[in-house]
């Protein structure tokens, strides 16, 4: 049970039976409610008495409340209901503080006994008082007065009823009241439903620790996906880049078929109209120039799973309306093909745009086609501004897999100032920009065991901070090698594709040194990539034989090879000015001097170089 | 219409079947259960006191579900209103038969005389399911533990539709 849910989720008991706290020995009745619920009393007010049960694998932590006053109390104490302790204890676990863990769950109870503890009444039951007329009256019920307390003050926290008392006569009042279902304390099957009640509405963390992080905007968003994973419709995620909207598509997409169902992901930022039709839709041999074979789309391959569409602000109209008869027919026609198949695939679309307001202005995007896409609702992620108190956990999440890639690297504590700065500092990239900046500390300082402010390069605190970083934006964070090679490879197939021939001649015209500049600026950025991913990890010197095996995916290449290549890749950019494929070039000319020129001899510049 | 009225019989009931049966006797059933089956451990807890537990709190307390069935028609049929509100002026004469008809009125409309008879039924068999693990219990114990765990099972299930029985009794005297 308990690993399905990861983290132990946090219940609040509201129960004035099993809140009660007992002036000496254990609430026997609260251990048992335990046992049989799988929860594991955190509560503390139990200390020091006994060695008491042990439930092996929990399904939640829990902290028990009596809603009344006194807590503890004896023969002759008058007990009462207590509304503003309860609400003070909601907000204990509510309000995001750092290191305050929030309710995933509250649990309440409806008939709370009030009035005098005597003697009778204390020795049926330690603590409890005799009752008044009215607290046991279905109309009167404490629980159902505290209910409407927390929807008016803290409508997004789920309150379930655990209750001994017939469902029927309050179904109607504990629904009007915001409660999410109802818990019959004594039903065998009760466990099994709070189970799923947890699962269903609970604020609980990813299980899989992947999307890392436990503050409240995020169990929100978490919560809002496991119910949207339920169905089969489509759902739109929304959030700003680099807050990981693939490792939401990831999330919604596990539970369908136990994880067996494909999710299908497509980038549509750096595809031109043709190739993303011809992504999603598949082709037929001959549809067009390049296309030599048939080959099926991303449609068809998520066939019975979902199609994780990133960036679809970047649509073009023509695929718009391709895709929009998809979902309106239930079936895709290949392109250059005119037999229609039936196909069953969710679709996960994300953006960082307001899509919404681009569809109803009518600004390059079709508002049925967003309605078709969010049919099933719309999830949206905060902000790592909107949610520091998760940035300590990602932080340390971070930190731990940089060592694990880097082999020199040692293990760290994140000291307390460094956390200060990152939890202080705005993080306009979000998750992403946080990842990288935990890499390039630890990668630039393999040999350290605290991770120190000095070690933290924040770019936007020096005004360096590029938005523009990566095409694709909403890359995900854990794998976001496999995204930055798929978007080459993409970029590689959009050029290959490419023709010239649908130019108008004004648009040829003169274009070739321009061209030549372009690729040769893209061929000096790729060698510039693989000179600092191999550069020495302290010092950041370059070296051009473990950039050029790299670059070439060659082990065998000689020392004296690769210099050959640097400086023919590099020729015709001199003086070279960026300084990493300057130090390189350098080291070229050192290793492979060039051959004296013949006096006289005539060497034309290139122009259309390489221009770094 | 619905008039609350603070009963004797809706204070045993709820002491019975909320206070005892369900927030007590049924969840250290629960408990059992799963220390049984592993997923609890308590070095406190003892097979044979819990069960010799079992069953002396059945024979202290079990009779109160009985009598909750046999008495419920008496104590919430509307007819109490005749005893309870100014419906006690009415005259000899039409107290003789107006009494009667607001009774058998109630039973009717609310299957009173059926929800209180499946309520005996349940103790019935619940005290029945109790002799026989009473016996494995307190017997030679000469039965395997699974006779003894389906024994207690079988308890377990009959308190668990009395619970339930009871719970389906009205809880307010209704003007019909």
């Amino acid at each position: 049970m308990t690993t399905d849910l990861g983290q132990l989720p946090r219940i609040l008991v509201i129960d004035d039976f099993f809140g009660r706290v007992f002036p000496s020995g254990r609430n026997e009745d609260r251990a048992n409610l335990c046992a049989q619920y799988l929860l594991r009393d955190i509560t503390g007010d139990e200390k020091g008495r006994g060695r008491g049960q042990t439930i092996l694998k929990p399904l939640a932590e829990a902290i028990f409340s009596r809603g009344q006053s006194p807590v503890c109390s004896r023969v002759g104490d008058c007990v009462e209901n207590d509304l503003a302790g309860c609400l003070r204890t909601v907000e204990s676990g509510w309000s995001a503080h750092p290191g305050i863990r929030i309710w995933s769950l509250v649990l309440l109870d409806l008939c709370f006994y009030t009035g005098r503890v005597t003697e009778e009444s204390h020795r049926a039951n330690p603590g409890m008082p005799e009752g008044r007329p009215g607290d046991d009256a279905p109309g009167g019920y404490f629980g159902l007065e505290i209910l409407r307390a927390l929807q008016e003050r803290y409508p997004e926290l789920p309150v379930v009823i655990l209750s001994s008392k017939p469902r029927d006569s309050v179904s109607k009042a504990f629904t009007a009241g915001g409660a999410l279902g109802f818990l019959d304390r004594s039903d065998p099957q009760s466990p099994q439903l709070l189970r799923e009640y947890l699962l269903r509405h609970g604020l609980i963390p990813d299980a899989t620790g992947k999307i890392a992080g436990t503050s409240k905007s995020l169990l929100l968003a978490l919560r809002t996906a496991r119910q949207m994973a339920e169905h089969r419709r489509n759902v739109l995620i929304r959030g700003p880049r680099g807050s990981g909207k693939e490792l939401m598509a990831a999330y919604i997409n596990a539970p369908a078929a136990d994880g067996k169902a494909p999710l299908v992901i497509v980038d549509s930022g750096t595809l031109s109209a043709q190739l993303y039709a011809s992504e999603l839709f598949g082709h037929k041999r001959g549809a067009f120039t390049s296309a030599d074979q048939e080959r099926p789309g991303r449609i068809v391959q998520a066939e019975g799973g979902d199609l994780f569409l990133d960036e679809i602000g970047n649509m073009p109209a023509e695929v718009q309306l391709g895709l929009l008869r998809v979902l309106e027919q239930r079936e895709v026609v290949p392109i250059g093909g005119n037999q229609a198949r039936s196909v069953d695939v969710r679709f996960i679309s994300a953006t960082n745009e307001d899509i919404e307001e681009r569809a109803a202005t009518g600004r390059g995007f079709r508002l049925d086609l967003l309605d078709r896409l969010r049919e099933g609702g719309t999830i949206v992620l905060p902000a790592l501004s909107e949610r520091p108190e998760d940035i300590p956990l990602l932080a340390e999440t971070f930190v731990r897999e940089a060592e694990t890639k880097n082999p020199r690297a040692m293990r760290r504590e994140i000291d307390s100032m460094a956390l200060t700065r990152l939890v202080a500092y705005s993080w306009p990239g979000n998750i992403r920009e946080l990842r990288q900046c935990i890499f390039n500390a630890v990668n630039r300082h393999p040999d350290v065991e605290h991770l120190v402010p000095a070690h933290l390069d924040l770019a936007a605190e020096r005004g360096a901070y590029r938005p523009e970083v990566s095409r694709d934006e909403n890359a995900d964070i854990e794998n976001r090698g496999v995204q930055e090679e798929r978007s080459l490879k993409t970029i590689l197939q959009a050029l290959q594709s490419f023709e010239f021939s649908d130019l108008r001649r004004s648009e040829l015209e003169g274009r070739l040194p321009e061209i030549q500049a372009t690729c040769g600026a893209f061929v000096a950025s790729y060698l510039k990539a693989a000179l600092e991913a191999t550069a020495k990890p302290v010092e950041g010197k370059v070296q051009i034989h473990p950039a050029i095996k790299m670059a070439l995916g060659d082990a065998g290449v000689s020392a004296s090879k690769a210099a050959d290549i640097i400086k023919s890749l590099l020729k015709g950019v001199e003086p070279v000015s960026d300084a990493v494929l300057k130090e390189a070039y350098e080291i070229a000319l050192r290793l492979r001097p060039r051959r004296q020129r013949r006096q006289g001899a005539h060497s034309k510049p290139t122009k259309t170089g390489p221009t770094p | 219409m619905t008039i609350v009225v603070e009963m004797t019989w809706q204070r045993r009931r709820s002491r019975f079947n909320h206070d005892w049966l369900k927030n007590q006797y049924l969840l250290s059933f629960g408990k059992c259960v799963n220390v049984l089956a592993g997923k609890v451990q308590d070095p406190e807890f003892d097979r044979e006191r819990f069960l010799r537990r079992v069953v002396r709190e059945w024979e202290q307390r079990g009779g109160e579900g009985l009598a909750l069935g046999q008495d419920y028609e008496s104590a919430m049929s509307p007819a109490v209103f005749f005893e309870t509100t100014a419906l006690r002026n009415c005259s000899p004469d039409t107290l003789v038969w107006l009494r009667p008809l607001i009774h058998e009125l109630w039973k009717v409309r609310c299957d009173a005389g059926q929800h209180a008879q499946a309520v005996i039924d349940a103790a019935n068999d619940t005290h029945a399911a109790f002799e026989m693990l009473k016996a494995a219990v307190e017997g030679d114990r000469t039965e395997s533990d699974e006779t003894l765990a389906d024994r207690f099972n079988g308890f377990a299930d009959c308190c668990q539709r009395l619970s339930q029985a009871i719970s389906r009794l009205e809880s307010t005297v209704r003007v019909i």
